[in-house]
């Protein structure tokens, strides 16, 4: 047997899983190659290593918020019964745009942390999810259907905020064509958030930009940008820090998401 | 529009009550879930996925469809197995949709960055984000196999269950992401140390 099958053997006997008859062939092949011993040494290493992978304790509000959520996804009927007629005519009325919130790519969340919500596109994901808004004090998800106009996964309830929400999706592009919500801030003014498919690419395919700084609450990050081999742009922020570790953000998103990330992490 | 006769809001009255009773019951049922797995989900998420943000909308997300076809769930010594499937398909999904975005953590102020002497690499990044980005190198049900094995303790019984696999199949993805995760972790060790 060669070294790469014993390597499939040496990972059941870290877990304890051999028989008699295969023990006893790898301790024959271990006592034989060296390389052998040094793979049983590091599978058992990395297992321990992964052992102390850090797990993280829920949130407090962690319960309160699933709690939000299963009250706003309740069953129809339980939804109308507690439902005022002006309720839904106010919900149903398109409402008037103030603000222009931001432009954003696929498969991204982007946070305002001012006001405590975010709006999370899954990109190349099934289209049963298009868009999801996370709002102060729960989460609420809307979906589109194949079908190209606005369809609402759930009841979304007038406290949450959102009063509008229109989706187009073109039937061959893995996100939304368009998108328009209109919601309410906590403490601040309506604001309308767009998003179009139509944005031109922002660098020709091949080139490659030239390096640039960044500052970004005090820090002085190095900024990068580079076309990949599939025509995505790439964009990365690396600083090296007075103790000398370098720390890179990279990411296919503009340079003003990985911007508002370093602002998150501060 | 919800407004008519007697008969009308009787029967509102009527609908009200029973729904009312549904509600109670189903977030008893909720809070019953979450008090005993609610930790366990998380923590398994978090490992997932390395965000506490998205380890929060994901356990949350586990919760509530486990809430929605609890009553199919026929043997009650499944639920624990049965929550890590929810959860970690949830969790298989979320990795597969997120664009590839990494980053080391930043502390607040420069003057909190851990410490480095001479050739021992700062513990935030030897090993968890080592870990971390060495897992992500695998595939998501390859990295799910190795978590449920070594960090979170499931037998191969336990975990072909939660995957909805054999038990023969779970050996050699075992097998597989072992050498995969070792190889990459190796490989990223050795780029740190050459950046340093």
């Amino acid at each position: 047997m060669s070294c790469p099958a014993y390597h499939v053997l040496i990972s059941r006997y870290v877990d304890d899983a051999l028989d008699e008859g295969e023990r006893a062939d790898l301790l024959l092949h271990l006592g034989r190659c060296s390389s052998c011993r040094l793979t049983l040494a590091r599978y058992r290493r990395l297992d321990e290593r992964l052992r102390q992978l850090s797990a993280a304790e829920a949130p407090s509000d962690c319960r309160r918020v699933l709690f939000q959520r299963a009250e706003a996804e309740r069953p129809w009927f339980q939804a109308i019964a507690w439902l005022r007629p002006t309720t839904l005519a106010a919900t149903s009325a398109a409402l008037a745009v103030l603000l222009l919130a931001s432009l954003l790519l696929p498969a991204l969340s982007y946070r305002f942390p001012q006001q405590g919500i975010a709006i999370h596109f899954p990109g190349d994901a099934s289209r049963q999810e298009a868009v999801r808004l996370t709002l102060p004090g729960g989460t609420t998800r809307v979906a589109a259907a194949d079908n190209p106009e606005i369809t609402l996964a759930g009841y979304l309830p007038p406290a949450a905020g959102v009063e509008h929400v229109a989706l187009r999706w073109d039937e061959a592009a893995p996100s939304p064509a368009y998108v328009q919500i209109v919601f309410v801030a906590p403490h601040g003014p309506r604001v309308r958030f767009e998003r179009s498919a139509a944005d031109p690419p922002s660098a020709p395919i091949g080139d490659r930009m030239p390096d640039s700084v960044v500052l970004v609450h005090g820090q002085v990050w190095r900024y990068t940008r580079h076309i990949s081999a599939d025509g995505v742009e790439i964009v990365r922020l690396i600083r090296s820090t007075s103790s000398g570790d370098i720390i890179s953000l990279e990411g296919r998103v503009p340079l003003q998401e990985l911007v508002h990330l370093i602002e998150w992490l501060q | 529009m919800l407004n008519g006769g007697p008969g009308v809001n009787e029967a509102t009255a009527s609908l009200r009550a029973s729904a009312e009773l549904a509600r109670a019951h189903r977030l008893e049922e909720l809070s019953r879930l979450y008090e005993d797995f609610g930790d366990r989900i998380y923590a398994h998420v978090y490992r997932m996925l390395g965000n506490r943000q998205d380890a929060e909308d994901v356990t949350q997300e586990t919760f509530l469809r486990a809430l929605k076809s609890i009553e199919q769930l026929r043997q009650e010594d499944r639920l624990t197995s049965w929550l890590y499937s929810i959860a970690s398909n949830l969790c298989i999904d979320h990795i597969r949709r997120r664009r590839r975005l990494w980053w080391l953590p930043l502390p607040a102020r420069d003057g909190d960055l851990p410490e480095t002497a001479g050739s021992d690499l700062p513990a935030v990044v030897e090993n968890g984000d080592l870990v971390r980005r060495a897992l992500r190198t695998l595939s998501p049900k390859d990295a799910l196999c190795l978590v449920l094995r070594t960090a979170e303790g499931f037998s191969c019984t336990e975990i072909a269950a939660i995957m909805g696999c054999s038990e023969s199949a779970v050996w050699s993805r075992l097998a597989r992401a072992r050498a995969a995760f070792s190889e990459a972790y190796e490989r990223m060790a050795r780029d740190v140390e050459e950046t340093r």
